[in-house]
Parts: C-alpha cells; structure tokens; sequence
C-alpha cells in the first residue's frame, strides 16, 4: 500500500481511484482469508476453483472490530455518526455510528436499538447504524480521480483554467508575502474619519462557506490575525431566518450576538416518535431536512403508530408522497395560512392556562408544571419617535412607578391583573387586554398585550381572504386548525427552508411556530424540541480562543452583519435612508449574499484578501453568478483570492492559489449533532492516511495503526493524497507563514492563559478538544477517556434518557416570546420604517418595501433538493448521478398543456434579472402546484472538473457528467434598488429563493 | 431445506435509494467510476450493474397525485426463471454449483458462477423481476447474492451480519425472512407486480395500517 500510495504523488503519478486500490486490497484480501466464504458450507462440496458469484470486482471483505473506525459524515449537514470499514489502508465501505442518535434509534417494535454508550465496540462489530446514500457514496468523494493533489498557482488571467503545481512551503509564503503587501500596515485605522470600520486587519476576509473546524478558524482569523471578517459563512443562503426568528422568540436582553442581546436557541426541531400529528411547512425530512436519517425513521415508525402529517409545500415530493394530506399553497404565502390557523385557535384551542403563566417560578407551579412560559401577558406600548414614525416596546415597571425594590424591579416587564403589575409579582396575567389613558414620560401611550397585538394581527383578515391568499381551501384551513389541538401537546408545526427563503420568511416562521406557542408544546414529549446538545469541546482543559497576543477583533463587517444602522454604531456611515447598502443588525449568521456585491462596491470598505473554505458563492448563492464574475475578473477590486478546496469548483476557477484540501474522511473535527432529543457529542477523525507515517486503518499486526490513534503522539498527518492538507493544518501553515501569534510553542492556554500545549499540527488541535470532551462529561460518563472517545466516535448519552415522564429530559425551559421586541424598535436601513415584532402575513418585496411583480413572468421559481444530492459537492459522486444523472424543468400538467410542453422537450426559463435564461429538459408533473415552476439545487455546475484544466501544460481529465442538469440560482431575482445583490429578508438577512417569477418557452 | 426472503414494509420505504447505494458499496457494482452512458459498437449502452433498486411509481393527478416506492432485487425464486433459461444450468440438479445458475440447498439463495456463466443474457429475459443484469465490461450476467459472503463465517456458521440493503434501510423497510414459507410468496403485492405463480419468489410485503 505505501509503495502504491508514494506513486500518487504529483500531476503526472498515476490514476488512482476506488477500484485500482480494491484491486490491491483484493491481493491482500485472498492472502489474509482462507479461501471466499462462499462454498465452504458443509452441504454443498467446495469446487476446487473458487467460483466468483460477484461481478467483476469481489464484493468487500467482512470486518473485524480493528477495520472498524468511528467518524463523522460530511455528504450533507445532518452529521451522522459513521463506522467507516477500513482495510489494509482503504475505505472499503461506510455505515452507521450503532452509537449515534442519528443512526439507530428504534427498531421494528419500537424498541431501543442504539447500543448504549457502555457496550464495548469491539465485542459489537455486528451492530451497524445506518447511513443514507448521500453517506455511503462518501467512499467516492475521498477516492475521486480528478481531486486536487498539489496546491496550485493561477497562470495568466483569472479563470483561465491554466495553474501551475507549487509546493505547500512556496504557497504558504508567497500567500502571506502577498498579504503583507496587501495590508502593510494592518493597525491603521482603515479610515481615519471612520473609526467604527475598525483597522486594516479587517481588509482580509475568510469565508467559510460551511465550516464545522470554526473554532481553529475563528482563532486564527479572528484571534492571531485580528479580523471582523473571521468567519463569513454560508447560513444566509440556508436557514438563517429560521434561525433568526427563533432567536427572537427566545430572545435574552442580555445576550451578546448584537447590541440588544442574542437567543437562547436557534433551532426548533420536532419529537416526532413522541408526537401524534405534524405539518411540515416547506420542510421534507425523507430527503432534503436534517438529520434525514434519523428523522425519517422516526417518522415512518411514528406513522406505524398511527401518528398522522401532513405536508404544506408547492412541490409533492417524497414526504408528500408518505404524508397523510398534502396541502399545495402558494409559495411565500405559508404565513397566510399560519395566521389563519393561530386566528381559528384562538377562538378555540389555544391553551390559555399555559400562554398567562408570566415567569419561572408561575411556572414551575402550575397545574400541570409548565417547563416554559411566554410573554403573552407582556404589556407593549405603541409609542412615537422624533421622525413622527410609530414602533413599539415592551414597557417597563419603572416606567409606571410601580418598582417596589422587592418584588418589581425597575425593568420587570409588566402585565394586568386589576392594575399594572410586574411580571414577577403576578402567576398569571390577563391574556387578552388593552390598557388607556396611560403615559410614559408624560406622553399617552396605548397598552396592549403581546397577546392582544397577535390576535388583532391574526383577525386583520378573514379566514376567507386568508385562503385566497395562500391558494388554501378554507375547509381545509379549519381542518388543519382544528386537528393541531386536538392532541394535546403532540402536536408540532415544523418548517424548514420552504417558508423562510423568501423577503416575508421572519414571519412565515414566527406565525407557524406561534401554532406551537398556541398550544405551548415546548419541551413536551411529541412537542418541539431545541435539542438536546452535547458535551462542550472549546473549553475547560485548553480554551480554543485564547491566543497570547490577540489583537482584538474591532470594526463593521463587510456583511454589516449584528451592527445597528445609526449614529452610534455606524458613525458617519449613517446617512439617512436608504442606506448606500442596507445592513443587518439581526443578521447573527452574517449574510453571505452580501459579500461579493460589498466588496464589488467596496462598501463599507474594500477587503484586499479574501481566503475561502468549502465555499460555492457563485454557484449556490442567488444571482450571484455575473456580479462574482465582474468582481473577480477585476484585479483591483479584490487583489487576492486563495481558496481552499478538494477540488476546482467554481470558486477555486477564480483563485490566485488553491489550496488542496482534505475531505471530511481525513479531518479533526466536532461538527455538532442537529437538534435531537438526545445529548451527543460526534468526534471526527481521519479514516485513512496516516500518522507519523504509520498507515491509518492498517492493522496493527501488519505495521499499522488499526483504528487507534496514539494519543501522546506527534500524529503528523499525511493524507491518502500525500501533497494535500487537512484545513486545520492549511490554517496552522498559513498562520506560521504571517507569523502570527497562537500557534506554535505552548501556544495553546488554560482558562487562566496559562500555557498548556504547542499548536503545531491538526492532532494538538484535536488533542485539545478531545481533552475538552473528557472532562465535560466526566459527570454522565464518570472515568471517560479520549480513547474510548475515539472507540466510540464521540459521547453519547444512553437510549431511554430521551423522556422524563411526559417532558423531554433536556429542556430548553425559558421564556416563549410572542412579541420579537428588539426588531420591533429597530428601522430597517433602507425604509427607514421600524419593522413589526408581530407575526403577521407580508406580501413580497424589493429591499425598498416594494412590491416584487414582474408580470411578464407568470410563474413562479421554487428550488427543491432531492435524497440523492447533498448541497454543491455530490455531483463529483458517480453513483448519486447514476441515481439521478440530470435535473429537470418541473412543469404542472396543467402548465403544461397551455405551454405545450411534453417531458423531454427542451425549455427555457428567464426572469426578469436574467432575460437570456437558462435551458433544461421538461419534466411534466402532476405533483406541483399549477403556476409553481420547481428545479432542483444540485447539477448544473461549470467547473468542479466538469471541463478540463491545465497544470503545467498538461490537460487533466474531467469528467462532464459532473456537469449535468441546470442550476437555478443564476437567474434568481435581483433586487431593484441594489441590482448586484438577490432579493432579501431584511431582518435574518436570507437571500429569497423562492421569490423569483419566471416566464418558460419551449426551445 | 430452509429458504431465506424478503419482507418488505410498503408503508416505511421512503424511496430514498440508500438500499441501492449500500448494495453497489458492498458489492462494488459497476459504475465506480463516471455514470456517462457506455458507447461501444452496439450503441450507448447503460453501464450500470445495480443488484437492488427502488421502482417508484407516479399516478393519480393534481391534486391528489401519488407516489409509490417499492424496493427489489432478486427474489431468490422456489421456481427461478432465470436458472429455467439458462444453457449452463441443469434444472433437474439446481444446486450445483457448476451450474452458470444456481440454487443453494441450504438456504435458497440464486447465484450466477461468473466462471460457467456465458452472458448469453437468457436469464435476463426470463426473469420477471429485472434482476439479472448485463457487465458490459465482463460481458457476463450478475445480480444480488443475498450478501452470503456477510451471512456466513468461513467456516459456513451464520454470523450476525445481514445483507448490506437491510442494514442501512432508512425506514426499516427491508426485512430479512430466515425461513421464508413459500405459500406467503407475493403476499400484499404492489401493483405491476408479477405473478407469484410464475417463479414463487421468497419475498412477501407488508401494509401496516
């Protein structure tokens, strides 16, 4: 195997892929087994020659406990925990984590099946968890013949699709040379006049479009290098609204992600094996929903139960195709609908015992305890500003004199109950009241309960116009409203990208998830769940972020993301509306849409370097495409592009240098687990490669390490591709190369910045966490050590502790806020006009507030992902393309007629940014809502070796298989006022997906 | 002379493919490398080699279309057609193994020898089912081995393994029967099914609710 692996070095080394490796592990393969298990059963006789029952490669060799090592998937975000099988140095085949909570949870009877955290691995070796296809098909990103093997350096013009092979010592110092010219002087203030931009330092950006290492990230970038732009991530294109507007509804004053506070929680997630009825708006937890694996299962066993979903989604796709009812509406109407339905509850269902508890301690007493309480009893006043614009606030004790020093503080919240009183004074307030002849500061103000204000927003239509808007039946409006309370607590609304990629997404979300505030589910058996997290990896033995010598990251980001548009925060930047581009105060996962067209307009400033990570801007972000073209091309709007990839993907085409990095099967990282009912920490780690030269996935007694890691080890990492680097260690040489502080020599510190560990390589990054991991969960695991981490692929609790009594065991057990009271006091930086803290339905629109209608366009562009495709990088997967090798124009038959399009006939789609548009091939459907037009987000792609480069002269091959199909996001709908950025929510600051309207033509 | 199936639970098959993959990982079925279609002398060619799959089938209209997912391989018959077709195959001695077909006595399972096999592709028109299934590299016929190199040790003792597809069904939908009762062959089929009187395949479906 070495002998092989030294002979993939370099462009002009040999080929090396899946099949030549099982053709060498075949070899070792027939030495190491007596004979193919096939004839030695003792009523057939063995023939003399083994008979071959396989094709012509052999099917894999069964494992044993040392072939198996633990680790984490990366094929799309739901991070499974995987049991990779490892022979003589090749990943053979992937599985399932028997550990993790995504990959086994019940069986056919509803039983416990995951192996509880104490069972020993190597006495289960026949305990598989489960992994999709999206997973399992991981054994062909690691092997892709047409990876990156060196890091390369652009020759001639960018996107000339010429490099040059470079070593990692000439690339690390040419790259920081070039940034120290760039940024000469990287603590001068970028403009003196300007102190909020900060100084120089933020002039070099790192973008990571997906990054589970962003701890190592964040303290080189934001800790050693000192920028505000450390981590410019990809959330904006994926859920951040949802995100966002379940901060607001979890909102802590005292929080720090802006300069009015943070959530307590960004994710709602259903306990779907608990629960007995479930509408997904715009959510498909069969294919596209995460963590697919272990939500679908549970689905299907749910409805085994007789729990019944139903689907609310334009699109019948496959969770339609299981659901109970399907419900096609209109898309970015899913508000109208919510809205209807928190009307119809309302006036009947609502559980009002639940929504007047007014604090903890009411709550903690209540018949029955309440784990949560809201705000609806929470007085709010409408007030008027110096501009004579009208915005509203919770009102304070203070301000009404009724402070007491004991049981009301000055800025308790206040309810009524014959009177005002403090929230804390009071068990429950009065739901549903509006007070007057009140005044603030001598100014009458009218008050009216958080509740009050969503139930008047909730009638300010009736149910009929409600239906009309979202193309719902009205009897099936009620139906819907009627079964969500017929079950108690088992009940949940769920959402994902459906309702919130759209400008009304923040309240798409807080009207679907008020129907579970409605009914207050929250922490529930069958309710919403925040998740149960894990056991904490950035602190306790080694604290991740303390770097001796930080600098300080100071100033706006280039996304003015969490900075509030006004004096005090944007100084002499704020000019009035409209902004010359509008900003994000709520915007807690940046805006990653906002980016290029910023540094297009070098607004607020221009960046100088721009360093990317597992990053697809042009690709995957809306109408992104021409303005990253235009940018790029020109020299002096960004000097300096490095990217860091696998592959050339369509950023890495742009690139001065590529930096070749791993996939996921070689990386340290803690990715998290989604928001599930159980507490998990996944530890990932390189499955093949080796350390200190000692082949990885070798068994021990052939000279190699087995499935261990030898913890007091240096454990420098080579790669299967040898000249390729794992991120961490790209990050650790770049940093070295600028000289920057926190790596190296007892760089890494304690709690009390005392020096515990040298930062030379991935392994004492790794080291670092996994020490972290072992002593926060010493408790629940008493005894824990790295290497049973390593065994185990990371902590996980034990099957059973999902429930106590009819409460969830981990809760989220806080305030439920109704009213989303810091936006509601914020302007928006291009209206100027305050925005809403109340749910309620919006129509589409333009940053400017107007209405999105291109009326030559008469249908409407909806994206969809499919099971077989993660986000950008599955086309490089040949037996997910085999699955579905191209994308489809999805037409209704409806359409279709009047069209005159039948499936296979060439169309193209156009929209009103993008008049030449895009051809496809119809696919006529009866599953989509007539006027909807669907193209799914995974094919279409103009690079990742799709068409050939050129290193040293030499043409590589490609493949154009890996370009198949058509990618939507080119044509999406710009906005009319900033025309180089896609249309936006304002407040979560997502880019719209799904507001574009399109026309189709028959080519 | 015990007979291993399939049970197959119509109501949990979510039609995502994972079966599908599973089996080409484990198997290492063709493509390995790009899907693009094979072109050689006799035209374009799919080259593809998939031992299972997932049939899935639209119908009714707007708006209450449907989607069906039905798993399917091969359903390792009591009659199999494709040993019936087969020039190298002895119907009157269908176990053994020198057969191009056969049938295991112990537990059921067909198999192709990919040594006797000619790829006269006979076998591929007789099966109801799709699933003998032409190499264009090897020019020989291959399909699903139940994973018998996973169900048993070396020394023929049964391990606790299963067949890669049943291991990783999402939805629990994929079963393994151990002594599958021929008189249940093609119970609760799904429409397009073919004939269980034909073949009398070892596998059996379920419908919940």
């Amino acid at each position: 195997m070495k002998e092989t692996r030294s002979k993939a070095t370099g462009w002009s080394g040999p080929t090396l892929n899946r099949r030549s490796f099982l053709k060498v592990g075949g070899a070792f393969a027939s030495a190491a087994v007596a004979g193919p298990v096939f004839h030695s059963t003792k009523s057939v006789a063995a023939p003399v020659a083994p008979t071959l029952v396989t094709g012509q490669n052999e099917p894999d060799r069964v494992e044993s406990a040392e072939d198996i090592i633990f680790s984490v998937c990366q094929m799309c975000h739901s991070r499974c925990g995987i049991r990779a099988k490892v022979q003589d140095g090749v990943l053979v085949k992937i599985d399932g984590n028997p550990y993790h909570p995504n990959n086994r949870d019940v069986d056919e009877n509803g039983e416990h099946d995951r192996l509880a955290y104490g069972e020993d691995p190597s006495l289960n070796v026949e305990e598989l968890g489960r992994v999709c296809l999206k997973g399992q098909a991981g054994v062909q990103t690691l092997y892709d013949p047409l990876r990156i093997r060196t890091p390369l350096k652009r020759v001639g013009t960018r996107n000339s699709g010429q490099w040059e092979p470079i070593s990692w010592d000439q690339a690390f110092q040419e790259i920081a040379a070039r940034i120290n010219e760039l940024i000469p002087d990287r603590d001068a203030p970028i403009d003196p006049d300007i102190p909020e931009l900060g100084t120089k330092r933020n002039q070099l950006a790192f973008a990571p479009g997906r990054s589970v290492e962003k701890e190592m990230s964040e303290r080189i970038w934001k800790h050693a290098w000192g920028t505000a732009n450390y981590g410019l991530s990809h959330t904006s294109v994926c859920e951040s609204t949802r995100h966002v507007a379940n901060e607001l509804i979890t909102w802590d004053p005292a929080g720090n992600k802006n300069s009015k506070g943070a959530g307590r929680t960004e994710g709602w997630q259903t306990d779907i094996l608990g629960a007995e009825y479930i509408i997904f708006f715009g959510a498909n937890p069969l294919e596209a929903d995460f963590p697919m694996v272990g939500m679908a299962r549970n689905l299907m066993h749910f409805k085994r139960n007789g729990g019944r979903y139903v689907v609310v989604d334009p699109r019948f796709n496959n969770t339609a195709a299981k659901a109970n009812q399907w419900v096609p509406i209109t898309p970015g109407t899913d508000a109208a609908l919510a809205m209807a339905m928190i009307q119809l509850i309302i006036d009947n269902g609502a559980d009002t015992n639940y929504l007047a508890i007014t604090n903890q301690a009411a709550a903690a007493v209540a018949d029955p305890p309440s784990p949560t309480w809201t705000d609806a009893t929470y007085l709010v006043g409408t007030f008027t500003d110096g501009d004579g614009r009208e915005f509203q606030r919770y009102v304070t004790a203070g301000e009404f004199g009724i402070a007491n020093g004991t049981t009301v503080s000055e800025g308790d919240n206040v309810v009524w109950v014959d009177g005002l009183k403090g929230h804390l004074e009071v068990d429950r307030g009065t739901l549903d009241v509006t007070v007057t002849e009140t005044t603030v500061d001598g100014v009458d103000v009218e008050l009216k309960s958080a509740f009050t204000l969503l139930k008047e927003s909730a009638f300010s239509r009736s149910i009929d116009q409600y239906a009309a808007i979202c193309d719902v039946p009205v009897g099936t409006v009620m139906d819907l409203a009627s079964e969500f309370v017929s079950h108690g607590k088992k009940a949940v609304a769920m959402t994902y990208r459906g309702p919130i990629k759209h400008t009304n997404g923040l309240h798409n979300q807080l009207a679907i998830q008020h129907l579970n505030t409605l009914i207050g589910n929250y922490d529930w058996k069958g309710g919403c769940t925040a998740g149960a997290g894990g056991w904490g990896h950035k602190s306790g033995m080694v604290s991740l972020s303390s770097v001796d010598g930080d600098p300080g990251a100071r100033g706006i980001r280039i996304d003015r993301a969490k900075t509030f548009y006004d004096r005090d925060e944007a100084g002499i930047l704020f000019e009035g509306y409209p902004a010359r581009r509008p900003w994000f105060p709520f915007g807690t996962h940046g805006n990653y849409q906002e980016v290029i067209p910023s540094i297009q307009d070098q607004y607020p400033y221009p960046v100088k370097a721009l360093i990317t990570y597992w990053n697809a801007w042009p690709y995957s972000v809306p109408a992104l495409r021409r303005v990253w073209e235009q940018t790029l091309a020109d020299e002096n709007t960004l000097p300096l592009l490095v990217a860091i990839s696998p592959v050339i993907g369509e950023v890495a085409a742009w690139a001065d240098y590529v930096l070749p990095d791993t996939v996921y099967l070689e990386k340290f990282a803690v990715p998290g687990v989604p928001w599930r009912v159980n507490k998990g920490t996944a530890f990932q780690r390189p499955v093949v490669g080796a350390f200190d030269g000692v082949p990885i996935g070798v068994r021990v007694a052939d000279g190699g390490l087995g499935n261990t890691i030898p913890v007091n080890g240096i454990n420098e990492y080579t790669p299967y591709l040898p000249d390729t680097k794992a991120v961490l260690d790209i990050q650790i040489g770049l940093a070295k190369a600028l000289g920057l502080p926190g790596v190296g020599t007892s760089a890494l510190l304690d709690a009390t910045d005392t020096p515990v560990g040298d930062l030379h390589n991935g392994w004492d990054w790794a080291k670092a966490m996994l020490e972290n991991i072992a002593a926060s969960a010493q408790a629940e695991h008493p005894g824990i050590t790295i290497d049973e981490i390593l065994a185990k692929g990371g902590v996980f609790d034990n099957p059973g502790e999902e429930y106590d009594g009819e409460l969830l065991n981990y809760r989220y057990g806080n305030i439920i806020r109704t009213f989303a009271d810091p936006v509601a006091h914020t302007r928006d930086s291009v209206t100027g006009d305050y925005y809403s803290g109340v749910a309620q339905y919006q129509p589409i629109v333009h940053s400017d507030g107007v209405a999105v209608s291109d009326s030559d366009y008469p249908y409407r562009l909806i994206t969809f992902k499919t099971v077989q495709h993660g986000q950008a990088r599955t086309n490089v997967n040949p037996w997910l393309m085999l699955m579905a090798p191209e994308n489809f124009v999805e037409i209704s038959a409806r359409d279709a007629a009047d069209l005159e399009v039948e499936t296979g006939d060439p169309v193209r789609v156009s929209s009103a940014s993008h008049r030449e548009g895009i051809v496809g091939k119809a696919k006529v459907t009866q599953g989509l809502k007539p006027g909807v037009v669907a193209i799914s987000h995974h094919y279409g792609h103009w690079e990742q070796h799709s068409r050939p480069i050129i290193v040293d002269g030499v043409t590589m091959p490609h493949d154009p298989s890996r370009g198949a199909g058509l990618q939507p996001t080119q044509i999406m709908r710009t906005d009319r006022r900033y025309g180089n950025v896609s249309l936006q929510e304002p407040i979560g600051a997502s880019c719209s997906f799904y507001d574009t309207s399109v026309r189709v033509q028959k080519v | 002379m015990a007979q291993l199936g399939w049970l197959i639970d119509l109501d949990k098959c979510t039609g995502c493919d994972t079966c599908t993959i599973a089996c080409k990982s484990e198997n290492n079925t063709r493509p390995l490398e790009s899907p693009m279609p094979f072109k050689n002398g006799r035209g374009v060619l799919p080259d593809n080699v998939s031992y299972r799959w997932v049939v899935k089938t639209e119908g009714g209209a707007y708006p209450q279309p449907t989607l069906t997912f039905v798993t399917s391989a091969c359903n390792h018959c009591q009659h199999p057609a494709c040993l019936a077709a087969c020039p190298v195959a002895d119907v009157n001695d269908m176990s053994n193994p020198n057969n191009a077909i056969f049938k295991r006595e112990e537990d059921g399972v067909v198999l192709i020898n990919q040594t006797t096999c000619i790829g006269c592709r006979r076998c591929i028109h007789a099966c109801p089912y799709g699933a003998p299934q032409f190499n264009t590299e090897t020019l020989l016929v291959e399909k699903c081995t139940f994973c018998i190199h996973r169900l048993y040790d070396s020394q023929g003792t049964r391990t606790g393994f299963l067949p890669a597809c049943v291991t990783s069904c999402v939805g629990n939908a994929l079963h393994v029967v151990e002594d599958f009762v021929a008189d249940e062959s093609g119970l609760n089929a799904p429409d397009g099914f073919a004939d269980p009187a034909l073949t009398v395949p070892s596998v059996k479906f379920a419908t919940g609710q």
